[in-house]
């Protein structure tokens, strides 16, 4: 997990860039910068990283969280997740492919089917 | 600085070129253009943590983000954006009491906006009104 006080700043190159380590990464400037550059948020790697919102991440079915911190949940960590109502969903930034390890997120929420939400619940759910 | 000739602007759905908006601290918007994001970012620096009592008239208000729709804000002839046929698409419900990651927007008045790249989520009454919103498609 990063050390907030020695976390780097957001980086210059961030439209091109694949490979995050220890600096702050704000999704939707991310984004942004990708489009910029023509090409799609997919195959990135986030190490030790705070990921910044707010905004709402559609993670892919290839998408890993591990050692993660998903953020203050003000104690049900269901308000992190919203349902999508229809097929699709706008509004949200996907995320293929990418892997998160040992991050911190900071106002991001989680889209997805009910299934999709369903089962990351269960796996954040401590086990009785 | 870049300038950008405002004649080459693209068009856009409300009949005219974009407007990108030059000053986001007040609290009504008209005939410009902006994102969600940018907005509540300022409103975060200013010590906000919701968007509350801003008027858009004839705006474009751009995603991605998800709007968390609160009391007293109100839609009027605006066009919610491409949902693809489907309104259910633009519509994210809940699982728990908040909606971590959405952009909170209370008491605020939309007339004759467009939205681009916006979900929409809140309680189930306002859901309900976004839904049965008919498509064209």
């Amino acid at each position: 997990m990063p050390d907030l006080n020695t976390i780097g700043p957001v980086p210059d190159d961030l439209g091109v860039r694949t490979h995050f380590e220890k600096v702050r990464v704000p999704l939707v400037h991310l984004i942004e910068a990708i489009d910029a550059a023509g090409g799609t948020l997919r195959g990135r790697r986030f190490v030790d990283c705070v990921i910044h919102g707010p905004c709402v991440v559609i993670p892919g079915a290839e998408t890993r969280f591990e050692h993660c911190n998903l953020g203050d949940v003000a104690g049900d960590l269901r308000n992190l997740f919203l349902r999508a109502a229809g097929p699709l969903i706008i509004g949200g930034i996907p995320l293929h492919d990418s892997v998160f390890e040992g991050c911190i997120f900071m106002g991001v929420g989680i889209a997805g089917d009910d299934a999709f939400v369903d089962r990351f619940i269960e796996t954040l759910t401590p086990k009785a | 600085m870049t300038f950008v000739d405002p004649a080459r602007m693209p068009a856009i759905g409300l009949g005219r070129k974009l407007n990108p908006a030059m000053d986001v601290n007040k609290s009504a918007f008209e005939g410009e253009d902006l994102a969600l994001y940018d907005l509540f970012v300022h409103h975060l620096r200013t010590g906000r943590s919701v968007i509350d009592g801003i008027t858009f008239t004839g705006c474009r208000v751009e995603g991605p983000a998800v709007m968390l729709v609160l009391d007293g804000t109100t839609f009027d002839a605006t066009n919610f954006g491409e949902s693809k046929g489907d309104m259910g698409n633009i519509v994210l419900r809940p699982v728990g009491n908040m909606a971590i990651g959405a952009i909170p927007v209370r008491n605020c008045t939309f007339v004759g906006c467009e939205f681009f790249a916006l979900g929409f989520t809140g309680n189930e009454a306002i859901l309900s009104q976004i839904l049965a919103i008919p498509t064209s498609a």
